[in-house]
């Protein structure tokens, strides 16, 4: 999960300092704690209410560099550091794209070398150097990975889905944990004062030694308390089981189905992969002097790549046992 | 290895020894099709007894055709010739034994087609087309009958019984072939030579169909069939085909205009549709070839084709919906069973045309084992 | 590379058709001697229902005049080289049409050798076994004629020679299921025709020499002719064949078509390549047809070794065989 996403899924707060400015009204925090400064994609800030002045008729451009921009590109600022956001920002683009994982790699040497191209291309932008170039690599490797990509996209979402219900359950868990807390002792309470209450009568009408009776009624207070929280963890592991049922046979299913490689043209035979060199000269053919074969779909093309594949199919094929084949006299 | 038979007589009685014949499926002008198995495994297999009977040339052009085809072809799309005997004077092809066929499953409107299901059908058909036409033959049959489907779903390309070779452009073939409804109008103009783009109209109709739940072009006869075609897909311009004129048959055509293809294919996707008009493209030099179809967005983009175990399937099976280890009778009255409760769960959605009909489309299919043809080329 | 098999790779031809050199004579001198095992049995049951005294000079004199296996190749053979001529006949009476016939005659030599891996000459002697090959490539390769179509030239024929016997269609069509299942059902044959035409038009971007490359082309087809009764099918792929009767026209025309295969293919699998084609060049070089007074010769012994259990004319045939009814292409009324 990328570190933007994390710090807004754990909420982390938008930076404040104290003396924030808005460059634009000059309105201080000090002066107005409430005040949103947000950024733009330029990294110039401005306040809530300015950037709603400016923008909320339509673009407009930025009032110190001018450059072109809409009300949704503002967005809060997390870093203290501008570069720091800067980094942070180039590096989710970056990984919306170059998303591959370990496990799309046969060797590892292969991850490292595209992890330290995709290092590459980041500093290039970070750095403002050639950064045309990188841009036309990030858009060659886009063209070129669009279905990988889009599958580990969908895996990250799945992954971000995962966490996300995976936290939703822990922090249920904690609450059911707390509730069931607060209950037993509740009803631990409650059965102190049943059992203080069934002491009395006892006491008032035993003729039992009342040491005694107030040991035995001990004895039950503690097994009874006992017993509830066993009972209740016995429940509480058997809820977490279901639910972990009930994810992984929904969701999760559909979606690995849907995520799993896929190729339509699949055959269990090696595809054949001959390049046609030239127009040939075919004197010989007489067959396509007349216009008929063309309008029934009869190329030229398709009639070479025919007579072609033939005279490469098996040519390098050994006959069957070296061993006749270079002793020829041995049989 | 000295006890290995040599002469052609032994090797065929062994391989005549390994299987039993249980009981006839159905028959055909041309075959007889028997329910069998494999003695020492145990698995089930179709054998088709083609008669001889008749034939005052000996071997006729289909089962030749058949055998020569399917003994060169191995596909999880192309349906499996196990083994071939000669009995007496019958030629037995023992093939694997598959419960049903395309033309079945269209016909029960008891089920619903999904999206998904659809193109799981069309991709397991192209990569079977496909996997023919890469080895240079064309099937010259295609229709929904001839798409067999196993117990698991897949889909299996049968009956070669019009199959041959093509690339080699000096060899004159027939025009005559493939069903009227599937045929390409090249053919209907005479065209005496073609391509593999014969078979990829028949799949394009295919395609209308599964999504039509009807014939898409079905021509009352081989001369109106053309006409058919046009009015269903526009008549043809001298520069949407080139050349079309001077096909044997070629003259000036009643001109229709092209109709909006996604008002009748509502139900389809943009990509469903656009896939479908690359098949029923007029120029067979522009029409797609199997194999770019397979690469065609619709098959790429989501959903993903239906896991062919999960594809719909009618309740009848050609050889009876349960295991049928004794007599063909008790079979039969497994099948009934079955027919009956699940008429009485659904008493009122079922008339009895409907079911007379199913009943019939049984029968059809047992003969369809038989790939019965109407005539050799 | 991958483990995903090539094309080529699924073909019966490639998968069951091929051998070593060794086991290909292995297997023919085993053929030969079962062959023979059955000659003196099926004489011995003759002699159970025929004369003692002639059987016992017919065993004698069969046991002297039983063929070896190279006997039995060169009669194969005549034949095989028989087919070249009933070509030129069908092709004469327009029967086979001029592009169908280096297809029909390479299938049906490659028909016949491969039934005589599955048969001897003693149960089935190669003159009517050469027809039925014959009439079951036109059909395979998609030049059909009815039987009556393919029996007239040769009825006309006899007739001009004057000679006594008469093939019948049932001559031909009553052998053709004892052909197609020792063919085992696999009936497409690949030849080097399609290839050497590939050659010829891939050498074409790296060879300027047009005219000389088409009088190359051209010479091929003599020895492509010549390799189809070799048994370098049994050991070569069709491309490979094609290639090395194309350095064999080369040669003879001068042209040197080293020039494509350098620039067309790495150094190393030409390595192989060129052991291979000089192989195959040597194969068709090296081969001698059969002469007419060999194969008399032989013909002349076969007629005393033939196993009177296939033999129609054997008495054996006529009192045990037949009686059995098994007459072919009746239709078979039992759906066993």
């Amino acid at each position: 999960m990328s570190v933007l996403a994390s710090a807004i899924k754990q909420e982390i707060p938008a930076f404040q300092a104290d003396d924030d400015t808005c460059p634009q009204c000059k309105s201080e925090r000090y002066l107005n704690r409430p005040m949103k400064l947000l950024v733009g994609p330029c990294y110039h800030k401005m306040c809530e209410s300015c950037v709603s002045q400016r923008f909320d008729a339509g673009p407009a451009p930025c009032p110190v560099c001018e450059r072109i921009l809409r009300k949704a590109e503002f967005y809060q600022q997390i870093f203290e550091d501008l570069t720091v956001e800067n980094e942070v920002r180039i590096r989710k683009r970056i990984a919306m794209t170059f998303n591959k994982r370990q496990e799309d790699f046969k060797q590892l040497k292969d991850y490292n070398d595209y992890l330290e191209m995709v290092e590459d291309i980041t500093l290039r932008l970070l750095y403002d150097d050639d950064t045309d170039e990188a841009e036309y690599m990030i858009e060659r490797y886009r063209r070129e990975n669009t279905a990988i990509i889009e599958r580990n996209q969908s895996k990250l979402r799945r992954d971000e889905t995962i966490q996300r219900l995976a936290f939703d359950q822990e922090q249920q868990r904690k609450q059911q944990q707390r509730e069931e807390h607060l209950r037993q002792l509740a009803d631990e309470e409650r059965e102190k004062t049943d059992i203080k209450n069934s002491l009395i009568t006892a006491l008032a009408t035993s003729n039992m030694d009342a040491k005694d009776i107030v040991k035995a009624k001990m004895v039950q207070l503690k097994k009874s308390s006992l017993s509830t929280r066993s009972m209740t963890r016995n429940a509480r592991f058997k809820a977490e089981a279901i639910l972990a049922d009930e994810y992984d046979s929904n969701e999760l299913d559909e979606d690995e189905a849907n995520n799993a490689p896929f190729d339509p043209s699949e055959s269990p035979y090696e595809p054949v992969d001959i390049k046609l060199l030239d127009k040939y000269d075919d004197p010989k053919n007489t067959a396509f002097r007349q216009g008929g074969l063309a309008a029934a779909g009869v190329t030229r093309e398709m009639h070479q790549r025919y007579l072609i594949e033939g005279a490469l199919a098996g040519l390098f094929v050994n006959p069957l046992d070296e061993n006749v084949l270079a002793s020829p006299e041995a049989q | 290895m000295a006890s290995k038979a040599i002469l052609g007589e032994e090797i065929n009685k062994e391989t005549e020894s390994l299987y039993k014949k249980e009981k006839k499926l159905g028959e055909g002008t041309y075959a007889v099709v028997y329910l069998g198995h494999h003695i020492k495994t145990n698995r089930k297999v179709a054998i088709k007894k083609i008669k001889l009977g008749n034939m005052r040339s000996g071997l006729d052009m289909s089962a030749i055709r058949e055998v020569k085809a399917l003994r060169e072809l191995r596909h999880p799309n192309v349906i499996e010739l196990i083994d071939v005997f000669s009995h007496k004077t019958s030629l037995n092809l023992v093939l694997e034994f598959l419960d049903t066929d395309l033309e079945i499953v269209i016909k029960d409107k008891s089920l619903v087609f999904m999206p998904a299901d659809i193109k799981s059908w069309m991709m397991m058909a192209l990569r079977g087309l496909d996997h023919c036409h890469k080895c240079w033959l064309l099937h010259r049959d295609l229709k929904p009958n001839n798409f067999l489907i196993a117990a698991n779903g897949q889909l299996k390309l049968a009956d070669f019984g019009l199959a041959r070779e093509f690339g080699d452009v000096k060899r004159a073939m027939t025009s005559q072939t493939v069903t009227r409804w599937y045929r390409a109008p090249e053919l209907l103009l005479g065209a005496t030579n073609y391509t593999g783009s014969i078979d990829i109209w028949a799949m394009g109709c295919i395609f209308a169909e599964l999504s039509l739940r009807a014939p898409y072009l079905p021509g009352a006869s081989d001369l109106e069939q053309l006409t058919t075609i046009f009015r269903a897909r526009g008549t043809p311009s001298e520069d949407e085909w080139p050349g079309m004129m001077k096909l044997p048959m070629g003259y000036s055509f009643e001109k229709f205009p092209k109709p909006q293809f996604s008002d009748l294919f509502r139900g389809s996707s943009e990509e469903a549709v656009d896939l479908m008009n690359k098949m029923l493209t007029f120029n067979p030099t522009n029409r797609i070839s199997a194999a770019d179809a397979l690469k065609h967005p619709y098959f790429a983009n989501l959903p993903r084709p239906t896991a062919p175990e999960k594809l719909p399937r009618p309740l009848k099976s050609l050889a009876g919906g349960e295991e049928g280890e004794g007599g063909g009778d008790e079979v039969v009255s497994v099948d009934d069973d079955v027919v009956a409760s699940k008429k009485r769960l659904f008493q009122d959605a079922f008339d009895d045309g409907l079911e007379a009909e199913r009943q019939k489309m049984g029968e059809q299919a047992a003969k369809r084992m038989d790939f019965s043809i109407s005539s050799p080329a | 590379m991958t483990d995903r098999p090539q094309l080529f790779e699924q073909t019966s031809q490639y998968q069951h058709w091929r051998f070593t050199r060794e086991s290909l004579s292995k297997l023919r001198t085993e053929n030969n001697r079962l062959g023979v095992d059955r000659v003196l049995h099926g004489l011995r049951q003759e002699a159970k229902v025929d004369d003692q005294e002639t059987s016992d000079t017919r065993i004698a004199e069969a046991t002297k005049n039983l063929l070896t296996p190279e006997e039995e190749l060169k009669l194969i053979d005549f034949y095989l080289q028989r087919i070249k001529i009933y070509v030129t006949i069908y092709r004469a009476s327009k029967l086979l049409k001029p592009d169908a016939l280096d297809n029909v005659k390479a299938t049906a030599i490659n028909f016949m050798k491969r039934f005589y891996l599955h048969n001897v000459v003693f149960d089935y002697p190669p003159k009517n076994i050469m027809l039925t090959c014959f009439y079951l490539a036109t059909k395979v390769e998609n030049a059909f004629m009815k039987i009556e179509d393919f029996i007239r030239p040769l009825a006309d024929a006899e007739a001009k020679r004057g000679s006594k016997t008469q093939t019948k269609s049932d001559d031909v069509l009553g052998l053709e299921f004892i052909v197609i299942q020792s063919l085992q059902f696999e009936l497409a044959v690949h030849h080097p025709y399609r290839a050497i035409y590939g050659f010829y038009l891939d050498m074409q971007t790296f060879i300027d020499e047009k005219d000389a490359l088409r009088e190359t082309y051209d010479r091929t087809a003599y020895y492509i002719d010549k390799s189809l009764y070799t048994d370098l099918v049994f050991h070569y792929q069709p491309s490979q064949i094609a290639l090395g009767a194309f350095k064999l026209a080369a040669k003879e025309k001068d042209l040197d078509i080293d020039l494509y295969l350098t620039q067309r293919f790495d150094a190393r699998s030409l390595e192989l390549l060129y052991r291979i084609l000089d192989e195959i060049q040597d194969g068709i070089t090296t081969f001698a047809a059969t002469s007419n007074d060999e194969a008399k010769e032989i013909d002349r012994k076969l007629i005393l070794c033939r196993n009177p259990e296939k033999n129609p004319n054997s008495t054996l045939y006529k009192k045990t065989v037949a009686v059995q009814g098994d007459v072919p292409y009746v239709s078979d009324s039992d759906s066993d």
